[in-house]
């Protein structure tokens, strides 16, 4: 079942008009590219699809439902299935690793258990063969804060992987790595939406890693889809329209 | 200003008028309120002085709005600094400030200060052997001297007196060790230490065991027990020869003042506890990035940081007044104050941690699809529980220290017996008292600041 963006708008309470009117269909097992200049509204677009970010006006619906339109016991149920993973990684650093994979179940298990730290033993499990497969098995009891950022991503994956996610978001989430450790990260993303089938939406910086991973390409410039294609259809015009007439193209 | 509607020269003679004329929107207001001040101080205080200052002021922002009127630099600092030197003249005053009080006054102090040097901190255990002398209060026939023997041999000037007689009591045969106590007691039995000049009579034996010492008979007959006239009753003198017999002890006060400070910790331990307790649910319910969700939620906030500020600026002191009324006098009623004055402390203190929280984990995990109460469970809790516990002992020392405090007006701990001791002159019991204190607070500073060094 498709995702449908429909005439998504976002303005924030200061005015500043982060999307407008932008619509787009991904369909079941897409690698989507987000790209666009810092500002261009890549992340408020990825947070108003799991509302993170309430959008002022018009309608995601994903598998048939109406995000937009959900409760609050609805939505939770719906981003449960949606996994997130971030430029800042957003662990919980002071939890061990453990923990931090645990958190993605939350959705899941009994809340008022869960309150009191209890986990039944088949997450527990979950979580380890979540950490195995991101190749972190033995950091599990580790404090977050102790691993290194590629390590930390990981977790992150890990954490999502845990959602059993039909959907994720990722919004820039090799920025803040070495360009090395952004290839190793990518390939469990893209092993995700291969092996899995996991559509996948990720916003993007580099175009190399956008030529590399993605199936399609969206790119925003002020708030506005300014480009929808595959990623060898964005020559040089195209690139100048979604990242301004000065911008110069590096490579990819 | 706009030049063409400017105000008549003629309006800085009311120089309000010509500031709200020039459109100084925020002078007039001054001007007028200082204006208000000053007038209303003339009118308590009734000093003439008051009435100039008045003067001036208005002649001084006169003048700086009529240099405005002219185009001229403002010159409003002589009209400050009048209005300034009133409101302090005035503050002073009423002050009673008296700059020299505590050097002409310094004998009040002074007993505490040697005190301090002396506190009333060991006690020997001894025995005493008493020699009793009876006196007729008061003279009926003519006085004669009065013997008693035991192994020693006192005797004094006369077998009767008056109140305010001087008596001599002469001894022979003592040993030099012990110490001598002089006590009267009246005919129902009441016992009081001779005092000369306000302090106790110890009489000094000489190398030959003997002594001599005089004293004044004291006013000693208890009320509505006066002998009817022409008729005398019969009060004792004690000699008390009190030997030393062992090692020092705890002095009385020493051990109390150990007692009570125990107390005094423990009350400030169950204040800051329970108030922790209560605090740090309740700061989730006043921290902006958490209740922002809703109008409802808003409220709630809104409501939250309203009850923690009104309630912090109450002083301890004061809900301590008010729960020695509602649950009665003692300890309860001191943690009582305390625990709620520290639960808004805590509350405001706890809220601003938990907005100053890293908001990435919180975004994460409501997007695995965590509900409210789990997000605060995983994402914020581990944030925050460091400096919760940091701010907790920190709060606990002061409490420590607002506890002795609290005692003054009836909440326990040492407090209570430090103000009857001050009320007492007892001036070594507070020499005692005071050193406790300072030494109990230094040492939770010190483990306070310790532990909160590990943590953050
Ligand atoms: N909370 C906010 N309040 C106001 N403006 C915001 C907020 N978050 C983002 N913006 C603005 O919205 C626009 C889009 O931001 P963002 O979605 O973060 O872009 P990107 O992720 O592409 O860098 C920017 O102009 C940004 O300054
Ligand atoms: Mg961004």
């Amino acid at each position: 079942m498709p995702l449908i963006v429909d005439r998504l708008t976002k303005i924030y309470p200061d005015g500043t008009r982060a999307l407008h009117e932008v619509s787009f269909t991904v369909e079941d097992g897409e690698f989507v590219a987000i790209i666009g200049l810092s500002g261009a509204g890549k992340s408020t677009l990825l947070r108003c699809i799991n509302r993170l970010i309430e959008p002022t006006s018009g309608r995601v619906i994903w598998n048939g439902i109406d995000i937009t339109a959900a409760s609050p016991r609805e939505l939770r149920k719906i981003r449960r299935q949606i996994g997130m993973i971030f430029q800042q990684f957003n662990l919980v650093k002071r939890a061990t690793v453990l923990t931090n994979v645990l958190t993605g179940r939350l959705g899941y298990v009994n809340p008022w258990l869960s309150l009191l730290g209890y986990f039944p033993p088949s997450e527990v499990q979950r979580a380890m063969r979540a950490l195995e497969r991101v190749g972190l098995a033995d950091l599990a009891d580790k404090r977050a804060d102790e691993l290194s950022g590629g390590q930390q991503q990981r977790v992150g994956i890990a954490r999502a992987l845990m959602q059993e996610p039909r959907l994720l978001l990722a919004d820039e989430p090799v920025a803040s790595l070495d360009p090395v450790l952004a290839h190793s990260i990518l390939r469990y993303i893209e092993e995700l939406n291969r092996k899995d089938g996991v559509t996948v939406l990720c916003s993007l910086h580099f175009l190399d890693l956008v030529h590399r991973y993605a199936t399609r390409v969206i790119g925003l410039k002020d708030g506005i889809k300014v480009f929808d294609g595959r990623p060898d259809e964005i020559d040089d015009r195209r690139f100048k329209e979604i990242y301004g007439q000065e911008a110069e193209r590096i490579g990819g | 200003m706009a030049a063409e509607r400017r105000p008549p020269r003629g309006s800085t003679i009311v120089p309000g008028l010509a500031y709200s004329a020039l459109g100084l929107r925020t002078l007039t207001v001054i001007w007028l309120t200082v204006s208000l001040t000053l007038v209303g101080l003339a009118l308590w205080r009734g000093h003439l002085w008051l009435w100039v200052a008045v003067g001036l002021w208005w002649i001084g922002t006169g003048y700086d709005a009529w240099r405005r009127l002219e185009g001229r630099r403002p010159r409003l600092w002589p009209a400050v600094l009048i209005a300034l030197a009133a409101i302090y003249g005035v503050g002073w005053e009423v002050t009673e400030i008296h700059p020299l009080a505590p050097f002409e006054r310094f004998d009040k102090m002074r007993p505490y200060l040697i005190a301090l040097t002396q506190p009333d901190l060991l006690t020997y255990p001894t025995e005493r052997q008493v020699l009793r002398i009876p006196v007729e209060v008061p003279c009926i026939h003519a006085p004669s001297p009065k013997e008693v023997r035991g192994e020693a041999r006192v005797w004094l000037s006369a077998d009767c007196a008056q109140p305010g007689d001087l008596l001599t009591l002469h001894g022979e045969g003592f040993p030099t060790g012990p110490s001598l106590e002089l006590w009267w007691v009246n005919p129902i039995g009441e016992r009081q230490r001779i005092l000369q000049e306000g302090r106790p009579l110890s009489p000094q034996v000489d190398t030959m065991g003997r002594f001599q010492t005089t004293f004044i008979a004291p006013r000693a007959v208890p009320l509505g027990f006066e002998p009817p006239p022409g008729q005398s009753q019969t009060h004792f003198l004690e000699l008390h020869i009190v030997r030393v017999i062992g090692g020092p002890r705890p002095s009385e006060a020493l051990l109390e003042v150990a007692e009570k400070m125990g107390e005094t910790v423990a009350i400030a331990l169950l204040a800051t506890t329970f108030a922790v307790l209560i605090a740090a649910p309740l700061s989730f319910l006043a921290a902006r990035n958490l209740m922002g969700g809703s109008p409802l939620t808003r409220l709630i906030y809104y409501a939250m940081r309203g009850f923690l500020n009104i309630v912090r600026s109450v002083e301890p002191l004061i809900f301590g007044i008010v729960f020695v009324v509602w649950v009665g006098l003692g300890s309860f009623a001191g943690m009582l104050a305390l625990m709620v004055h520290s639960i808004a402390a805590l509350g405001k203190l706890f809220s601003e941690v938990v907005e100053h929280i890293d908001p990435g984990p919180v975004e994460a995990l409501t997007a695995t699809g965590a509900n409210r109460l789990q997000v605060i469970r995983y994402a914020v809790v581990p944030q925050v529980v460091p400096e919760f516990v940091s701010f907790a002992v920190y709060r606990w020392d002061i409490n420590v220290r607002m506890s002795t405090i609290i005692g003054f007006v009836g909440g326990g701990g040492i407090g209570f017996r430090l103000s009857e001791w001050i009320r007492l002159s007892a001036y070594r019991q507070v020499a005692t008292a005071v050193i406790g204190i300072a030494l109990v607070v230094m040492a939770l500073d010190y483990v306070s600041a310790q532990v909160r060094r590990r943590i953050v």
